[in-house]
């Protein structure tokens, strides 16, 4: 690691910092027009809500026995792809993938807001939210409820340490650099950058608390979706009783956190230039990532499938023939072709897999992941085991409030980029010097193979 | 077996253990932003050291 320090209005910035730092200083019109759009659509959703909260319910097409519907679709979604900090960030880190470092930040803070968009979506499904404290007030350890509620916040508050970890170097920086800034940000640098120094120890340890960091998280990220899938699998509902869902889960998880992590990574790149940094590298070996989650996905979505089918349970078979040929039947295949058919036309080939390609690819992964859980949770309890049937019709409350979260999501995300650096620029500064000395060796071997060559020529 | 009934059987006994969990996350993640906090004030000639006799200098 880099653990120069720099005083205040000494040693020129680098290329890397100025091109980090150049969108924290300046604010252009796009963001401000982008960030108003947002707000609109956000205001919208919010207003939706407050009607939602004082009316009740019955302003959503959700009832007996069609109590989850957009919502709880919403916070599958959503925690699944907060999985794409989880699996870009700590997988790539411990097995020392380098191309990691330029993206590592960015998959880290979709983590972190889309668990707190997750979390909100439960609170939208209560319809009473002064009712959250009663699961933990009298919630028993038996119902997976309570599982959901220990791991999503150990999950949380993991990851709000693995995005600030790697962020206190980076943060001592801009406290030393940035003097430019408003008061308020110098004094926020100043505070969370925990009066680093860089000198050797202090390295040693956060570069120790990282890798710990790293290891711990990729079991609670696995537990976390596993545990969402039990919330379903432990009920009896036909479809959801199932051993495969928890892996199926943390596949669709996995899968949808990458495609997640492309479009963000995308945009930030082209708003912020910062094509030098996020490089085809990048694309492509995501891109295959992606291409292989794509393959798993399909291949757990047949395995469920076709086995139910090929059974036919009496409870089963209306489920599924509702999903395969009936009414979800428009959402079950816009999800297969938009999942598998797309994404392989797309990134099977070399040249698919480039920023435009692979955004195309994750914007169509990104739709179809939610058609995915969306018809994982609504078609069963349309046709439950033990009740009466029921027809489920979202309203345009539960679009807006969608619509609100999405918006939500964007405008954390947009504003967190404003405030602190979207790479990594210790990280990808090691990596430079990584690659700078294994250039040096390499160089040193040819010339001392060279040499030998010669030599033995001569003699 | 009764013990492990009544734990997950317990109103109450849930949520304590849901907190017992995020606590211990909590202050485990707090000590360790504490412990890179204080290694700032800190070089590498105050490490504590382990070592031993020397191999070359033993026996």
């Amino acid at each position: 690691m880099n653990n120069q320090q720099y005083p205040k209005g000494t040693s020129p910035e680098s290329n890397l910092e100025q091109t980090i730092f150049g969108p924290l200083r300046r604010t252009t019109p796009g963001f401000y027009l982008i960030f108003g759009a947002l707000s609109l659509v956000f205001l919208w959703g919010l207003y939706a809500y407050s009607l939602q909260l004082r009316e009740g319910l019955t302003v959503t097409g959700l009832g007996r026995p069609v109590y989850w519907g957009v919502y709880l679709t919403n916070f599958v979604f959503f925690i699944g792809i907060s999985h794409a900090g989880t699996l870009i960030s700590a997988i790539l880190r411990v097995t020392q993938a380098e191309w990691r470092r330029s993206i590592t930040r960015i998959a880290e803070a979709i983590t972190v807001f889309a668990l707190v968009l997750g979390v909100s979506q439960v609170l939208i499904d209560m319809g009473r939210p002064d009712r959250l404290l009663n699961p933990l007030l009298y919630g028993r350890f038996q119902s997976p409820l309570l599982w959901d509620f220990a791991s999503i916040s150990v999950y949380l508050l993991s990851s709000l340490t693995y995005l600030y970890l790697p962020l206190i170097p980076d943060l001592a920086r801009m406290r030393d650099r940035m003097t430019d800034a408003p008061t308020w940000r110098q004094t926020l640098y100043r505070l969370m950058a925990l009066g680093w120094r860089g000198n050797e120890k202090q390295v040693r340890r956060l570069e120790k608390a990282i890798g710990v960091m790293a290891i711990l998280i990729i079991p609670i990220a696995v537990s976390v979706h596993t545990v969402v899938s039990w919330v379903f699998g432990m009920t009896l509902q036909p479809m959801w009783h199932s051993t495969i869902l928890g892996p199926y889960f943390v596949v669709g998880a996995i899968f949808s956190g990458i495609a997640m992590l492309f479009i963000f990574m995308t945009l930030v790149r082209q708003a912020w230039h910062l094509e030098e940094y996020i490089t085809e590298k990048q694309y492509n070996y995501l891109g295959i990532l992606l291409l292989v989650m794509s393959a798993f996905w399909f291949y757990f979505t047949l395995a469920e499938y076709l086995t139910t089918f090929y059974g036919g349970l009496s409870e089963e078979a209306p489920v599924v023939n509702a999903k395969l040929f009936g009414e979800y039947a428009f959402v079950f295949w816009a999800m297969v072709v938009l999942n598998f058919v797309v994404p392989f036309a797309i990134l099977l080939w070399r040249r698919g897999r480039g920023p435009t390609g692979t955004f195309v690819a994750s914007v169509a992964i990104a739709t179809g992941m939610w058609l995915e859980r969306f018809t994982i949770v609504a078609p069963t309890l349309t046709k439950p085991g033990l009740m009466e049937w029921a027809v489920y019709q979202p309203t345009w409350v539960e679009v807006a409030i969608t619509s609100g979260s999405v918006a939500l999501f964007s405008m954390l995300f947009l504003v967190f980029f404003k405030i602190f650096p979207a790479i990594s620029a210790w990280e990808v500064e090691e990596g430079q010097e990584i690659e700078a000395r294994n250039a040096a060796a390499f160089a040193a071997l040819a010339a001392q193979g060279s040499t030998g060559a010669s030599l033995e020529g001569a003699s | 077996m009764e013990t492990l009934t009544w734990v997950i059987n317990t109103p109450g006994i849930g949520g304590l253990m849901v907190l017992g969990v995020f606590s211990i996350c909590f202050i485990s993640y707090f000590l360790t932003l504490r412990w890179i906090k204080n290694a700032a004030d800190l070089d590498m000639s105050q490490e504590e050291s382990v070592e031993g006799e020397a191999v070359h200098e033993a026996g």
